[in-house]
């Protein structure tokens, strides 16, 4: 019983995380084909837990084009998302899975902590 | 006279608001002078007073009530922008974040007495200061030309009243009518921003005045994104555009402001609209500071400070910093790293290693947005590239509009991490 139980928790998280990809997918307006549906990232990069603080300090990169309340008018919001989707959708720029000229540069000079720090900063702002 | 708080905000009429910090603290407040509330100088002062929690005392001096920013200043010489959506008040940096801003000059720095004094006569004191005052022209680059020819001849390079300017004379333009434009030398701020200027003025005489010339006069022998804008003029303003390379004339131009003439390569040509791009260094009050060598303030990448004195940080346009354009997305990046620096210094809170980028958007035409990046980092010498990506030509309609409207975004964006 107990087994069964967990598998259908198991199964409900694996649907929520694709869900996850597919709202990412649609909000984060990406301007050339990519191919990222079947990107994964690592439980082990999934399990990092940033700095807010240094978050905060490497958010000021983001900001200049992402607008800090949260508008979205052009490029995409990115302010109050889960962690684990931010962390998916940084790496999936920075292994080029997705393309944009921009996010691939920004992110490949980001290392795992950094991406998870930023997405713990971005998380904590609500609009 | 020496001013403190209180008979500074009475004798000065020139201060928008001030508000007295989210906490309180004592007089033994370090105290921020950044002179110049643009890209760089706004910037740095909103994160000083945003990150320090109202621990740094911060002052931003800069004579002007609304700047209007260069960048999409030529969208607006195209009819993409209506001039007023380009202007910015500094009311929330007073309001919002307790900065002191002073609506005036600074004229003089003494950087051994640590104090800075207004044109309006009275004194600030700094721990720190930053300076951050964007360009000034060269005298005598081009021949004939000097700030007195500004109303008949304008550079349109410091918006504001140049920018309407230039486009008033462009839409009364007679009918087949030339605008010329003498482009700068290298090194100066917006390295695409003329070609961006050309491409706007093309795409309104196409509309208005479909007969008329555009004549660029061009010193150098390659420019930013030259492929990219030469591709987009000859598929939407063909016939349009000329231009006169350096070794055909385009460099040594001289001009007459009074007969609205140009002399290239001792040919006279007389010219509808002539906008005058001189060559540029950094604003007066850098050189005054005395921290410029040459034209430009040399700067220490990892903390934007002065190389020539460490309580002096220079942003922007006016540093000689290696190899970032100067750009606002630049020195909105610059002022980051500053704002951390010397937080660190005043404050003793957590210093993490310097990072900077950069991005350039054009419009070419209606949807066609082209853009120019790169990443740095720094390094004992200088601001030094990592990498870069740069538009395509032959790119798909699709991809050049979502570069056109992701600078929209990038447009609201900076602004507000400038002006809060
Ligand atoms: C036509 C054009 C298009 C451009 N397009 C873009 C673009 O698309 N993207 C981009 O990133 N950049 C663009 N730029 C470049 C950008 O505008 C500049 O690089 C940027 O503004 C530099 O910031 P700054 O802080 O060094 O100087 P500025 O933004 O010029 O700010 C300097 C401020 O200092 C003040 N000041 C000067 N002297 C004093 C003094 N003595 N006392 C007090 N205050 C003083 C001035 O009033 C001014 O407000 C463009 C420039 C032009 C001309």
């Amino acid at each position: 019983m107990y087994n069964l139980i967990m598998k259908c928790l198991n199964l409900l998280f694996i649907c929520l995380f694709i869900y996850f990809k597919f709202f990412i997918f649609a909000t984060f307006a990406s301007q050339e084909v990519s191919d990222d549906d079947g990107f994964e990232v690592s439980d082990e990069i999934l399990a990092i837990v940033g700095d807010i603080d240094y978050g905060e300090y490497l958010s000021s990169e983001c900001t200049t084009c992402h607008h800090a309340q949260g508008l979205d008018e052009g490029i995409p919001s990115i302010t109050g998302w889960p962690v684990e989707s931010f962390v998916w959708a940084l790496h999936s720029y920075k292994s080029g899975a997705r393309k944009h000229p921009i996010m691939e540069m920004i992110t490949q000079r980001l290392s795992n902590e950094e991406i998870a720090s930023l997405a713990i900063f971005f998380e904590s702002i609500n609009n | 006279m020496k001013l403190n708080r209180r008979n500074f905000i009475s004798a000065s009429a020139g201060i928008a608001a001030t508000i007295s910090s989210p906490m309180v603290f004592g007089a033994s407040r370090p105290k921020v002078v950044v002179i110049g509330g643009g890209a760089g100088g706004a910037t740095a002062a909103r994160y000083i007073a945003k990150d320090s929690k109202g621990a740094i005392d911060v002052t931003l001096v800069e004579p002007t009530r609304s700047y209007y920013t260069c960048f999409f200043s030529n969208l607006y010489l195209g009819g993409f922008r209506d001039f007023d959506s380009i202007g910015h008040s500094y009311g929330k940096l007073a309001s919002d974040y307790g900065i002191n801003v002073v609506h005036d000059w600074a004229v003089d720095v003494d950087s051994s007495g640590k104090t800075v004094s207004l044109a309006g006569g009275g004194t600030v004191n700094y721990d720190k200061l930053i300076l951050s005052p964007g360009i000034d022209f060269v005298d005598n680059s081009v021949p004939g030309w000097d700030l007195s020819s500004q109303n008949k001849m304008p550079h349109s390079y410091k918006a504001g009243s140049q920018t309407q300017l230039l486009n008033a004379q462009i839409e009364n333009m007679r009918q087949g009518g030339t605008y010329c434009m003498v482009a700068p030398p290298n090194p100066y701020r917006c390295p695409p921003g003329p070609y961006e200027r050309v491409s706007m003025v093309a795409h309104k005489l196409k509309k208005t005045n479909p007969s008329a010339k555009i004549l660029i006069l061009e010193p150098k022998p390659k420019f930013s994104k030259q492929g990219l804008f030469e591709e987009g003029w000859s598929k939407h303003y063909p016939g349009m555009i000329e231009m006169i390379g350096p070794e055909m004339g385009g460099k040594g131009v001289e001009v007459r402001p009074a007969s609205m003439e140009v002399i290239i390569d001792g040919e006279t040509e007389k010219v509808d609209v002539c906008n005058v791009i001189p060559a540029m260094k950094a604003g007066k009050i850098a050189e005054l500071a005395g921290v410029t060598d040459g034209n430009w303030a040399p700067t220490i990448a990892h903390t934007m400070q002065s190389r020539k004195n460490s309580d002096i940080h220079i942003l922007g346009d006016a540093a000689a910093q290696g190899d970032m354009p100067k750009s606002g997305f630049s020195a909105n990046s610059q002022a980051k790293v500053c704002s951390m620096a010397v937080r660190g210094e005043l404050t003793d809170s957590k210093v993490f290693p310097a990072k900077f980028s950069n991005t350039c958007w054009s419009l070419v035409d209606t949807n066609d947005g082209i853009k120019v990046g790169a990443s740095y980092e720094a390094t004992d010498e200088k601001i030094a590239k990592v990498s870069g990506f740069v538009s395509k030509t032959g790119e798909d309609a699709s991809v050049r509009k979502a570069t056109y409207e992701e600078s929209l975004g990038w447009y609201a964006g900076i602004t507000s991490d400038m002006f809060g």
